[in-house]
């Protein structure tokens, strides 16, 4: 598969399919980082994520793409951007928001099975703020967002080492959490 | 992805995977579509990605050279949208930019983007579609501003950034100005 970097410097001179090529691998990414920042509509992420990517296209040319993680820090930092943007505009967090747009195949399961898993996305979430900002940050970049750990560090100008560790502590607070929710999150 | 995690750990990291909200196929094209369509407007014949074409800005400078008496240039510094001039004034910005590096680019647009919502504010009264204009214009140097801002360096992005919630302060008070004047006269 052709690097990020030799697709931004074939996009920077022109190659439009090479443009098309770098944003559309990293859409899904964009989107998902969109997602469970904004809290918003699927129109809304969907309106934030194209509007992102065509900024992305028209910097293009700032980009030096040369280390591991460049394109996707770049990318959110766009994304983060459009997102402060549309956050006036955008309706408060509702929860039938959020299971809205998940496209997990609802539609097959029962409905103690659907019950159980929302409370269970519930619990998550609202473990996750509980976390220290630093570490639920990075969990979330990494889990859910999913990114690589060199990736996490790259947008979060940390190591991999300081990653790794915020990553281990997050989530032993997170099982600490559960556990003392008093009931099985397995 | 889940290397070094314990059994524990990976199934938080699962249960947390689950909370991402990922496009589906018809989104990504549809996304895609947009972004493919907007780049290209953008990218068309003699256009570059992300800004004027430079045979432009060229033509415009030896235009306003053979033209150019100092004072037709000083004067299109405060021409309106709808003045003809306006363009040599866009134009003459943008050949500053050209000649700006990353961080003066920067300061520059947001500086235009000052000039222009404070001129809205002067005018709110006399000539509100002009304001609306300026307003407008001057917005779209803030976005640009801020979908580069990560090519710079953090301490850049530090300064740029108070520049910038230092304009969209000054933004919002020129469009409560002319909504308001529009309201008075309504």
């Amino acid at each position: 598969m052709t690097g990020d970097a030799e697709l931004v410097e074939r996009a920077k001179r022109g190659d439009r399919t090479a443009l098309e090529q770098l944003l559309e691998r990293h859409l899904p990414m964009v989107y998902r980082f969109v997602a469970v920042r904004s809290a918003g509509q699927r129109a809304d992420v969907e309106d934030i994520v194209q509007e992102s990517l065509i900024a992305a296209a028209g910097s293009l040319r700032n980009l030096r793409a040369e280390r591991d993680g460049s394109v996707t820090k770049w990318l959110l930092a766009i994304a983060r951007h459009k997102i402060a943007d549309h956050r006036r505009r955008l309706r408060p967090i509702l929860q039938s928001d959020l299971d809205d747009m998940h496209t997990r195949a609802d539609a097959d399961a029962d409905v103690a099975g659907i019950a159980a898993s929302r409370d269970r996305d519930r619990r998550l979430h609202e473990a996750l703020g509980a976390l220290t900002p630093e570490q639920a940050e990075v969990l979330v970049l990494r889990f859910i967002v999913g990114l690589e750990l060199v990736e996490v560090a790259a947008v979060t100008g940390r190591t991999v080492g300081a990653v790794k560790s915020l990553q281990h502590r997050g989530l032993a607070s997170l099982e600490k959490m559960l556990v003392l929710a008093g009931k099985d999150w397995g | 992805m889940n290397e070094e995690l314990s059994p524990a750990e990976e199934k938080l990291a699962s249960m947390l995977s689950d909370l991402a909200v990922d496009p589906t196929e018809a989104t990504r094209r549809s996304i895609m579509r947009g972004v493919m369509q907007a780049t290209a407007r953008q990218t068309a014949p003699g256009r570059r990605v992300g800004g004027r074409p430079f045979w432009l800005a060229l033509a415009a400078a030896v235009v306003l050279l053979i033209l150019g008496t100092v004072t037709a240039f000083a004067s299109s510094t405060k021409a309106l949208p709808a003045s003809p001039t306006y363009m040599i004034r866009v134009t003459g910005e943008d050949i500053r930019l050209a000649l700006a590096g990353p961080k003066q680019r920067q300061d520059l647009r947001v500086g235009f983007a000052r000039d222009r919502f404070q001129q809205a504010r002067e005018i709110a009264r006399t000539d509100r579609a002009d304001a609306r204009q300026l307003v407008s214009d001057g917005r779209g140097y803030l976005a640009q501003t801020r979908s580069e801002l990560s090519s710079l360096s953090a301490n850049e992005q530090g300064e740029v950034q108070n520049e910038l919630d230092q304009a969209e302060s000054d933004a919002a008070n020129a469009e409560n100005q002319v909504d308001q004047s529009g309201a008075n006269q309504g």
